[in-house]
């Protein structure tokens, strides 16, 4: 049902205009500004009858049997993100918590300096998608597509980092593509293959090429169809405004936003640099609470994240919390 | 001959002009001041013999270059579609296929002289000093292709052709020349035969269309592809096989070859994902396919085949992961739209920009992994737990090779307090380290010695003021290894 709602969303059947796949629909509203009230409402109708059945059948049956959200394991902003099951019909009064999982999100990097917590973000995220969604992860690789000039200047993808995290590498697919349309390109083949954990799909640049309302639009649909989670990860694409903030430039079909950055990490003993800490900022949620913030820790054994510890005192709660987390052995 | 420029190969005019190869450029210049010269360019040859190659495998799959200016066909079998059904001897019909490449070569601008004989190297003797099948007692000792000096001492024993040779006892030839000399003659004469090391190998199943006339509409020639693959998949079925490795030969009636390749990520005999591969290839090509005046024949060949069971089909009609998608899709279909996706995206970008992961087993953090094909069959191996409790120790992303950076630390060995890179400066608030990773040196030829062995790294996970973490190596003991270690960034952490 959710997806019906965003449809009958103003922007987009804008874009489906531009797609020109509705024809007859825009013709009924036509004259719908000097009608009146009844004729007016059978026009709506009609409007929402044919958006329906313009949508890919079988959309919403094929999954209801499955999870359909994941949270990110924090109840802070698990909480935080809870939607209402169905506004349409006002007597449920049901929540969902988390994102949904067949859906594309996007997550952007604050600064330059930020793509390897951002990227980690991004995988853990698939990460959390993928077990709500009840895939083996032998099974259900997550495919990671990345352009190569973005490897070479951020550094490639170590698969020992990635075990590290709590995530098998040999459950990645990684495709290195030649350029961001053959990156584009390869994530939504992707994502019509419901074989798969999740897609991430990494991409720089305030206003790449080919990366455009159509073809978020279009993986988002394919995310929706096949289930699989499409996560677009961005660097360098947010306008840095002193005043303002963080401004992301370009629209597109995300259901959810997210800005991550770099935060201190809780110091273990002996001062060594703890568990990673991300900053994220949720930008944008479609039909749900915008502009939240929260300091996230990964907690590799749980597999969850958690609200990070505050960081008053850092010296004097290290030594409390060295007592309580397990210390690492030394050589 | 002292830095003389000497002439390796002369043009039909300029041999008629009485210029021939071996001559110093300078006497060439003096008779004939308007000669055009050009470097010699070895790798050029070598390619260009190639392409021969390449347009010669229309006669016969089995063909192979001998540098710097032969080729080998072997035409055993192959001689029976030049003889007008039947009419003309297995001889005769030899001789038209060799008159029919001479001919395409004399077109293309090539001289060409040929011989046929039973052996490759006899055949190759004979067409270098122009003879004929039979004419074997003829050749010059320097036939043998052994070097100046036996061929001169042969000369000077009074034996000038190869049928002295044979004559003589074989036993005194041998203790005089070695045995090599025995093997090369008999390869001449036809009595022992080598190996060929053919162009490509033969595939187990072929298919191949000749068209009267060429055809030139690239929509046709796919379609000729497709019914050839169904051909193909025909004898695919009989033996329980699937393609893996598809090539295709395009000949072109002027002579050119076109080639593709496809190759698939499990056994297939399936015409709709074939196409589909098809249409990926023939869109990624670096230069599209151009028929030019068309082509004139296409060969498929099935390169690498494995097992594959006949096809279940579902009770209610249709193939395995037709139409019928959607919830109640069993474990092997997710398993076969995997691999069907990791042969599309292999077939449009490349085999090796689809990747899996694998551990390997090496303490220098760079060689602890192999990125390997994903089409590859990869037996899935276990990567290393990490230890409960632990943060990551090891970096998401990794800088090969890793990036020069300068670091205020306290020598000898002090943790480093701050660093610059890409003209940041970054002030480390925590570390963890050194984390001492020595080199390979039982890798060295003279094994360990002491200061010899490479130099030690020693890596810190630091963590800047702002919260990045980063993964830094100072290369080198201080004072031992090295007077004045640099220091590298290696990886950044999540």
């Amino acid at each position: 049902m959710n997806i019906i709602d965003s449809l009958a969303s103003k922007t987009v059947s804008a874009s489906f205009a531009r797609q020109r796949m509705v024809t007859a629909p825009q013709l009924a509203a036509a004259p719908l500004l000097s009608a009146p009230l009844g004729q007016k409402l059978r026009a709506l109708q009609k409007l929402h009858q044919d958006l329906e059945k313009l949508m890919p059948s079988g959309l919403i049956d094929a999954h209801q049997d499955r999870a359909r959200h994941f949270g990110l394991g924090a109840p802070s902003i698990d909480d935080a993100l809870r939607q209402e099951e169905n506004p349409r019909g006002a007597k449920s009064g049901s929540f969902v918590k988390g994102l949904p999982i067949a859906a594309l999100h996007e997550i952007h990097a604050a600064e330059h300096a930020d793509a390897s917590n951002a990227a980690a973000f991004t995988l853990l995220m698939a990460q959390r998608a993928r077990m709500a969604a009840d895939k083996n992860p032998d099974a259900a690789p997550i495919l990671w597509a990345r352009v190569d000039d973005d490897a070479r200047q951020m550094g490639h993808i170590y698969p020992p980092g990635i075990a590290e995290l709590g995530i098998d590498p040999a459950s990645i697919l990684y495709v290195g593509a030649p350029d961001i349309r053959a990156a584009l390109r390869a994530a939504a083949d992707a994502a019509q293959c419901a074989a798969l954990g999740a897609v991430i799909v990494e991409i720089s640049g305030k206003r790449p090429k080919g990366f455009d309302m159509t073809a978020t639009r279009r993986l988002s649909l394919s995310a929706q169809k096949s289930g699989v989670t499409i996560f677009c990860l961005r660097h360098d694409a947010l306008n840095s405004d002193p005043l303002n903030g963080h401004i992301p430039v370009m629209p597109s079909a995300a259901h959810s936003r997210w800005q991550v950055a770099s935060a201190p990490s809780f110091a273990l003993a002996a001062n060594a640099p703890g568990h990673p800490v991300f900053a994220v900022k949720l930008l944008r949620h479609r039909g749900g609470m915008e502009g939240l913030s929260a300091q996230l820790e990964w907690n590799r054994d749980e597999r969850a994240f958690r609200d990070a510890p505050d960081f008053g005192a850092v010296s004097a709660v290290s030594e409390i919390r060295t007592d309580r987390a397990p210390i690492r052995k030394r050589a | 001959m002292h830095g003389a420029q000497i002439l390796t190969a002369v043009d039909r005019q300029a041999a008629d002009l009485g210029l021939h190869a071996g001559m110093k450029l300078a006497d060439a210049r003096a008779r004939h001041p308007e000669l055009l010269a050009f470097d010699d360019d070895l790798l050029a040859d070598a390619a260009l013999l190639d392409r021969l190659a390449q347009s010669c495998l229309r006669y016969t799959p089995m063909v192979a270059a001998a540098p710097p200016d032969a080729l080998i066909l072997d035409i055993t079998g192959c001689a029976h579609l030049y003889s007008k059904k039947g009419a003309l001897t297995e001889k005769a019909a030899e001789t038209r296929l060799a008159e029919d490449a001479e001919d395409r070569l004399d077109a293309a601008g090539f001289g060409a002289s040929w011989a046929i004989a039973g052996t490759a190297d006899a055949a190759l003797a004979l067409a270098r000093h122009h003879l004929r099948e039979g004419a074997e007692y003829q050749l010059p000792v320097s036939a043998l292709d052994m070097d100046e000096r036996t061929h001169r001492a042969l000369e000077r024993a009074g034996l000038y052709n190869i049928g002295d040779l044979a004559q003589r006892p074989r036993a005194a030839l041998v203790t005089r020349f070695g045995a090599i000399l025995s093997v090369k003659l008999d390869r001449i004469l036809g009595t022992e035969d080598r190996p060929i090391n053919a162009l490509r190998p033969l595939g187990n199943v072929s298919a191949q269309r000749r068209f009267a006339e060429p055809i030139a509409h690239i929509d046709s020639v796919t379609g000729c592809i497709e019914s050839l693959f169904s051909e193909a998949a025909g004898a695919l079925q009989e033996r329980g096989q699937g393609a893996r490795m598809i090539a295709m030969l395009l000949f072109r009636c002027d002579g050119a070859v076109d080639r593709l390749d496809i190759e698939t990520g499990a056994p297939t005999r399936d015409n709709a994902l074939f196409k589909r591969l098809l249409k990926e290839r023939i869109a990624a090509l670096n230069d599209p396919l151009n028929p030019g005046f068309g082509y004139d024949m296409i060969r498929m060949s099935i390169v690498v085949s494995e097992a594959l069971a006949a096809q279940q089909y579902q009770l209610e009609g249709g193939s395995n992961g037709g139409a019928n998608g959607g919830s109640n899709r069993g474990r092997q279909n997710n398993q076969d739209d995997q691999t069907a996706l990791t042969g599309q995206l292999s077939t449009r970008l490349g085999r090796g920009r689809v990747r899996k992961f694998q551990p390997a087993d090496s303490h220098i953090p760079e060689q602890a992994l192999l990125a390997l094909p994903a089409l590859d069959d990869i037996l899935p191996q276990k990567w290393p737990i990490p230890q409960a409790g632990d943060p990551p120790l090891r970096p998401l992303h990794m800088f090969d090779p890793p990036q020069r950076i300068m670091v205020l630390a306290e020598v000898p060995d002090g943790p480093p307090y701050r660093f610059t890179w890409q003209r940041t400066t970054h002030q480390i608030a925590r570390y963890e380290g050194p984390e001492r990773i020595a080199s390979q040196w039982w890798q060295r030829k003279d094994g360990q010695q002491a200061g010899k062995g490479g130099l030690t790294r020693d890596y810190y996970r630091v963590e800047d003021v702002r919260g990045r973490r980063y993964w830094l190596f100072r290369h080198g003991l201080y004072g031992h290894e090295k007077p004045n270690p640099n220091w590298y960034i290696h990886g950044l952490f999540a």
